[in-house]
């Protein structure tokens, strides 16, 4: 379960152990638009609209594994949803926020 | 999966090195490998094998993985969050978000350090008084 949480919006994945995805969905596909997007809400029922496809498909999963991209609000928000709203397995939980050892220059700093 | 950062307590990034000597130490000491029959020289295979290893490792994420003990999803991730605050991963992370050009980021080094040592000697000091006021001083 890929959990993508930006600061303007949480999407979030199911796919299998190679990366090929079965379902999707983020803030804006249930129904969230622009600034609520990011919001707790929008990313527990992102988690929840996924759990819900996978039952319709009953698809039974064995053991999961968690990636959590980005420190967004939806970070906790889908976490939550996966322990309460579902009883797959958890196998492991990891952060796969990608921190680059120095790579691209970003961009310009913001002057207020 | 194993887990050299957690269990080693070192930095995410010095366990990723810790990992690759791992491997290399791994290789070695296998001893004298004979080429297996294909035109590749002996460094060859042991470069692409090292690689393989690596690549299958999830390069990177290795010591950001927590396994979930006994079922308990919500200490796993508890565990991942004390990990990535020792680490101060969300605030390196902030500060990648917009460049800090050279002359700012030489400021903010020497303003941290000389706060981290100001707070090591001042806590160094209410450490002693406090053992000193056990002892009866």
């Amino acid at each position: 379960l890929h959990v993508h949480a930006s600061s303007n919006n949480t999407i979030v994945s199911l796919t299998d152990a190679n990366g090929r995805v079965f379902f999707n969905s983020s803030g804006g596909q249930v129904g969230f638009r622009k600034a609520q997007r990011s919001g707790f809400e929008a990313a527990y029922q992102a988690t929840a609209s996924i759990a819900n496809k996978a039952r319709d498909k009953d698809i039974r999963i064995r053991s999961l594994e968690i990636r959590l991209r980005g420190f967004g609000t939806g970070r906790d928000a889908a976490f939550k949803a996966v322990t309460t709203l579902t009883s797959w397995p958890i196998s492991a939980v990891t952060d796969v926020t990608p921190i680059p050892f120095n790579g691209c220059r970003p961009k310009k700093a913001r002057r207020l | 999966m194993v887990n050299l950062g957690v269990l080693s307590g070192l930095s995410w990034r010095a366990s990723l090195g810790a990992a690759r000597k791992a491997i290399v130490q791994r290789q070695i000491s296998t001893g004298n490998r004979e080429v297996s029959g294909s035109l590749r020289g002996h460094r060859q295979e042991f470069a692409s094998d090292l690689t393989g290893q690596i690549i299958r490792k999830d390069n990177g994420m290795v010591s950001r993985s927590v396994s979930v003990l006994h079922g308990d999803a919500v200490k796993a991730y508890g565990r991942l969050n004390r990990i990535l605050a020792e680490n101060d991963i969300r605030r390196e992370l902030k500060l990648r978000e917009r460049y800090e050009k050279p002359t700012y980021k030489r400021q903010r080094l020497r303003r941290e350090s000389h706060a981290r040592r100001f707070k090591d000697e001042v806590r160094r000091k209410v450490h002693l008084i406090y053992r000193m006021s056990r002892w009866g001083l």
